[in-house]
């Protein structure tokens, strides 16, 4: 388990309520998993553009968000022919 | 975790040879979701032997990371029951990629859905596009 380090971070009022109300009142574990992702999210990233996918072949957050909706959509589907709904 | 989706050799060859962008974007939402992206043992060693040594190395790289965003999934000895059937009528590396796509109900992503239909559901299947 990683270690721990004590920090404190100012947020909007509006976002210091959403990641209360998101996290069930374990904010700071709530925001170390928004920045793990986007730690992961970055590695990979890098990773791909030292492949070689780079300029028009590069990797974007629009495709994903695309691909997202392809494979979400997918998913509901199989998920409502398993429910019957 | 949960695999979100499984490749199949077409979706690795593809990626490997950077012609698959379409797959980057698949682990890319994937990995946002929470879970991971599995290659079946028996897809990877298929897709090694059509590989040159730098392309087996974007794939070696892509599993060897830190937290990696694709796994190898193993063959058990449990599945082989599973998959064996499957082997004589598509070979071992579809025979896997089929029995974990129904065994995790995970669609396979491809850029030869044909391969699977009759095989898995039609919503099991992500076409691929290059």
């Amino acid at each position: 388990m990683s270690s721990t380090e004590r920090t404190s971070v100012s947020l909007p009022v509006d976002l210091a309520e959403w990641a209360r109300e998101r996290s069930g009142g374990n904010v700071s574990g709530y925001i170390a998993g928004l920045i793990a992702r986007d730690k992961r999210r970055a590695a990979f990233m890098q990773l791909s553009a030292d492949a070689g996918y780079v300029g028009e072949n590069a990797i974007t957050e629009a495709g994903i968000a695309r691909m997202g909706e392809r494979l979400h959509a997918l998913n509901a589907r199989r998920a409502g022919k398993r429910t019957g709904t | 975790v949960k695999v979100g989706v499984v490749l199949d050799v077409t979706a690795v060859l593809a990626y490997a040879r950077l012609e698959g962008l379409a797959v980057g974007e698949l682990i890319g939402v994937v990995q946002d979701d929470g879970d991971i992206t599995g290659i079946p043992v028996l897809v990877l060693v298929d897709a090694w032997t059509q590989l040159e040594p730098s392309e087996q190395g974007h794939i070696r790289r892509l599993i060897g990371q830190v937290d990696p965003p694709v796994e190898i999934l193993p063959l058990t000895a449990d599945f082989v029951d599973v998959v064996a059937p499957l082997v004589a009528t598509h070979g071992h590396a579809v025979a896997q990629t089929i029995a974990a796509s129904r065994a995790l109900d995970a669609a396979v992503a491809t850029f030869a859905s044909e391969t699977y239909e009759g095989d898995l559901d039609e919503d099991a299947i992500l076409p691929l596009e290059e």
